[in-house]
């Protein structure tokens, strides 16, 4: 059975190659959808089960390879196939304008990384065995990196795939580290397996700090995130979502996959991972803010992200630390929830970016401006995800915020007086997170999709084909089943939490909670529906005029000139961000010549505090040490002779006087 | 706490209590009253004297508010038989109302003329966009203190806003020059209906001293209906909220 689904797939992954140009897609789609339904029968026998469900895969070096899925993992599996699949189908109506000037190789090419990424993320979620879960760990970077530089004919997206690389595999070092760490020290293979013995026998922070900066630089907490900022915008947007939905949570997965083996130091772990995800959350929201590229601003928006499911990961592994299986199971559920939920409405505000990347060619919001009327479903779609990443009710980000939210407060009744001060703090900073980002979406939002177009190609843009709508509805969908049915995520929640905890019930008996939530917003959207009726009623009756937006009746060149920037807009909040976002202003001043001043230029940019002092000032100095020793290599063959003649004598004197 | 009890004490009520019955200072120069016919020859000295073409002679000699600078200087020239008045009420929404006639003792008002809508919607809140169409600053000075401590107009609802979104009506100070005409335009367009037109000054009314300049544009003023008049050079608060008030029926 194996051998039949390993050739099914070998198959199918190759003959990608041998179609013609349209009919690749359709092979890729076809083997997805075979993957996702493979894995999700799996994940329907894995659910709620004792012990984890077992297939025996094949052997290697003498290591039996299994396919292990718990709860966890099946939780995992769902988030994978349910990103991947939309993306997959969003994936034909983007790549419809590249077909004609990409070549068929090229395309082919696209669509087979596409597949090794699915079945590399799912083996990845699936393995225990150290070297296969390495393999398909590295497997899933190297065929990021061809997805990241689809449009390889740009220089920074080569550049943003190479720095993706690298960062990459500085993650995989760490990992490698602390896998040989803990196998050489009990004597067992390498895999997870070999972690239950180590953290039994040896105190747990190192390691698992090791662990923590590998995967934590895949999930990109500040300051490991500078690979995410640069490969989020060069990547195609369904690969963007695809990355930010699934494979920067598997740096996630990575980190509680570990912390189930864990049960010693849990106290200063569950410290450690809170205040790196506050400060991932706060920092990463705030530069959020800042930027004009709106999918490096999304990127921006996964850190932020990522740090509200640390925080609820930060206070489950508290929770096991004091034995309270309230705040764990909690906190646990709340963060992985919030896994999920990011995978969606994130995911969901990528595709809508694309489209507009692909109607108006740029990425900056500044060129950008009135699109709401020219491109109404992607808006809505767009607004709906800006509402659930903003955690207001009735979307699901409210959901998991809500959870977190609950277990802090909880906790905090528990907890002696200085582990509050860290609790509070986490409070302040999910209330804090929130504010700002709703803030981010409205600048997002309103210089997007509101007012007048400030270019051209802007005001020539129109909707996106049905293909393109029709995965953010099923992904629209399903943000609002959960938003206003949060019952409904408790069960499977609570099998995952599960994983972490043994009594769970105090997740079973949010029922009553979640039903009180549920009712309150189906109220608010009944309500919210009825004025929308009466509404829609007395504009019937009245005359409506429609006329151009108003721009203080500004009669210049441009009216789009008129109205506010995204800077302006956020003016206030980079005045107070100025020490984590280096603001750069270039402009020539005004000279008094002539009586009507010549052409000028005003330019703002901005830069990541974090980039230009870990990577880019390190890189920079390595760079130019570089380039002083490079006076060698003068690519005069007569000089490397006379190189040879010199190692040849200094060789023999070192010898002849016995140094050596 | 005391410092400030006393600083109000000094400064007593500032606040004009009856803005329909305040009386202004005699220097105050309102409603121009002909008391007798100027001859033949003294018409005809006036209608050179007077700088803004305000001396009506079709149907008996007159004096067009409309177009007067309130200069006085008819009054000076003719002492016996033109005088200046302090009354302040002389805004009216019917253009040949503006015109003085001998025998006149107050501008009036055409009911008639009123939209049933402007009294109907903006009875008890009437907000205002304004637009200084080429204005001096000086009317613009005077709506401005028509809506300060003093005179107030906030008690009737009566209210500039921001936006011409937000606005019922705009008001428009100046002769309306070119560069103003087309902002004017699309500031009209962007309030909502049913709105009001209000001119306030001479300068918006009738162009004053500016109407034969080739800066000035007014066809505007030919495409919409006009609600209201208000006179002056600079028109008086007063002037400006008791018009108001009338206009909306208050
Ligand atoms: S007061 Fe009026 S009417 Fe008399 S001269 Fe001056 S502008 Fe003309």
């Amino acid at each position: 059975m194996n051998e039949i689904i390993f050739i099914i797939i070998a198959v199918s992954a190759l003959g990608i190659f041998a179609l013609p140009k349209r009919s690749q897609y359709y092979l890729m789609l076809g083997t997805q959808i075979f993957l996702a339904a493979l894995t999700g029968y799996l994940m329907y026998l894995s659910f709620n089960r004792i012990e984890p469900l077992q297939i025996y895969l094949f052997d290697l070096l003498g290591n039996d390879v299994s396919l292990v899925i718990d709860s966890l993992s099946a939780f995992f599996i769902f988030v994978i196939n349910i990103t991947v699949l939309t993306g997959a189908l969003y994936a034909k109506g983007y790549l419809k304008p590249y077909l004609r000037d990409k070549t068929r190789l090229e395309m082919a090419w696209h669509y087979f990384n596409f597949l090794i990424l699915h079945i590399s993320l799912l083996m990845v979620a699936m393995l225990r065995e150290g070297i296969s879960f390495l393999v398909f760990w590295e497997l899933m970077s190297v065929s990021v990196f061809f997805l990241i530089i689809f449009e390889s004919e740009k220089q920074e997206n080569k550049e943003a795939g190479i720095k993706f690389l690298i960062q990459m595999h500085v993650a995989f070092y760490f990992i490698i580290a602390a896998f040989i760490i803990c196998s050489i020290a009990t004597g067992q293979n390498i895999g997870f397996e070999s972690l239950e013995q180590y953290f039994k026998d040896y105190p747990a922070f190192p390691v698992f700090l090791l662990f923590f900066i590998g995967f934590g630089i895949k999930a990109g907490f500040i300051p490991l995130h500078t690979w995410l900022i640069h490969a989020h915008p060069a990547a195609p947007s369904h690969i963007s979502g695809i990355m930010s939905g699934v494979i920067i949570k598997m740096g996630i997965y990575g980190i509680v996959r570990v912390l189930t083996y864990i049960h010693s130091d849990l106290m200063p772990i569950g410290v450690f991972i809170l205040i790196i995800s506050i400060i991932s959350g706060i920092f990463g929201v705030t530069i959020a803010i800042v930027q004009h590229d709106y999918k490096k601003l999304l990127a921006y928006h996964s850190i932020e992200n990522i740090g509200i499911i640390g925080i609820g990961i930060g206070i489950g592994v508290m929770g096991l630390a004091i034995n309270n299986p309230v705040l764990a199971s909690l906190g646990f559920a709340g963060g992985l929830l919030h896994v999920l939920n990011h995978a969606l409405f994130k995911s969901l505000l990528f595709y809508a970016a694309g489209s507009i990347y692909q109607q108006t060619h740029t990425r900056n919001i500044e060129n950008l401006g009135g699109l709401m009327k020219k491109m109404p479903s992607t808006a809505v779609f767009f607004l709906l995800g800006a509402a659930a990443i903003s955690g207001l009710p009735p979307f699901n980000g409210f959901i998991s915020e809500f959870l977190i939210y609950t277990s802090l407060f909880k906790s905090l009744m528990v907890s002696d007086s200085i582990l509050s001060v860290t609790l509070l703090a986490g409070i302040v900073a999910l209330a804090v997170i929130g504010g700002l980002a709703v803030f981010c979406f409205t600048k997002v939002f309103s210089i997007i999709f509101l007012g007048t177009a400030r270019s051209d190609k802007t005001r020539h843009s129109h909707e996106v084909r049905s293909s393109m709508l029709f995965p953010k509805f099923i992904i629209a969908i399903l943000i609002i089943m959960i938003g206003i049915m949060p019952f409904m995520m408790l069960r499977p929640m609570s099998f995952v939490a599960g994983v972490f905890v043994d009594d769970t019930s105090s997740l079973r008996d949010m029922t009553g909670t979640m039903s009180g939530i549920s009712l309150s917003l189906s109220l608010l959207i009944v309500f919210i529906g009825i004025l929308f009726f009466i509404k829609l009623k007395l504009s019937k009756v009245r005359h409506t005029d429609i006329g151009s937006t108003w721009g203080c009746a500004y009669t210049g060149s441009d009216p789009a000139l008129h109205q506010y920037s995204a800077t302006s807009y956020a003016e206030y909040i980079i005045m107070k961000a100025k020490i984590l976002v280096g603001v750069k202003k270039h402009f020539r001043y005004l000279t008094k010549e002539n009586i009507f001043p010549g052409e000028s230029y005003f330019k703002t940019g901005s830069s990541d505090v974090f980039e230009d002092n870990l990577v880019s000032r390190p890189a920079g100095g390595l760079l130019s040490f570089m380039e002083k020793i490079a006076v060698f290599q003068t690519g005069n063959i007569q000089h490397y002779l006379l190189y040879a003649i010199v190692f040849v004598i200094v060789i023999s004197i070192i010898s002849i006087f016995g140094i050596i | 706490m005391i410092k400030e009890i006393k600083i109000l004490k000094q400064h007593g009520i500032q606040y004009v209590p009856d803005l329909k019955g305040a009386v202004l200072t005699p220097l105050f120069r309102g409603r121009p009253v002909i008391k007798e016919q100027p001859s033949e020859a003294e018409t005809e000295m006036l209608i050179r004297l007077c700088p803004s073409d305000a001396i009506v002679t079709v149907g008996g000699f007159g004096i067009d508010i409309g177009k007067c600078v309130f200069c006085k200087e008819c009054a000076l020239a003719c002492p016996n038989k033109i005088e200046f008045t302090n009354d302040y009420k002389i805004a009216t929404n019917d253009l040949n109302n503006l015109i003085v006639r001998q025998g006149d003792s107050e501008i009036k008002f055409n009911e008639e003329k009123i939209r049933p809508e402007v009294r109907k919607l903006f009875k008890n809140a009437l907000k205002l966009r304004q637009v200084s169409a080429g204005g001096d600053n000086s009317c613009e000075f005077e709506l401005n203190a028509s809506g300060n401590v003093n005179f107030d107009m906030g008690r009737y609802g009566i209210e500039f806003v921001a936006s011409p979104r937000h606005a019922d009506g705009i008001v428009i100070t100046g002769p309306i020059t070119e560069n103003m005409a087309e902002a004017l335009q699309i500031c009209w367009d962007a309030t909502p209906g049913p709105k009001v037109l209000i001119l306030v000054g001479t300068d918006a009314i009738s162009g004053g001293m500016f109407k034969n300049s080739p800066a000035v544009k007014r066809e505007f003023l030919d495409k919409y209906p006009v609600d209201l008049y208000v006179p002056g050079n600079p028109a008086h608060p007063l002037t400006f909220i008791n018009a108001v008030l009338r206009l909306i029926g208050k």
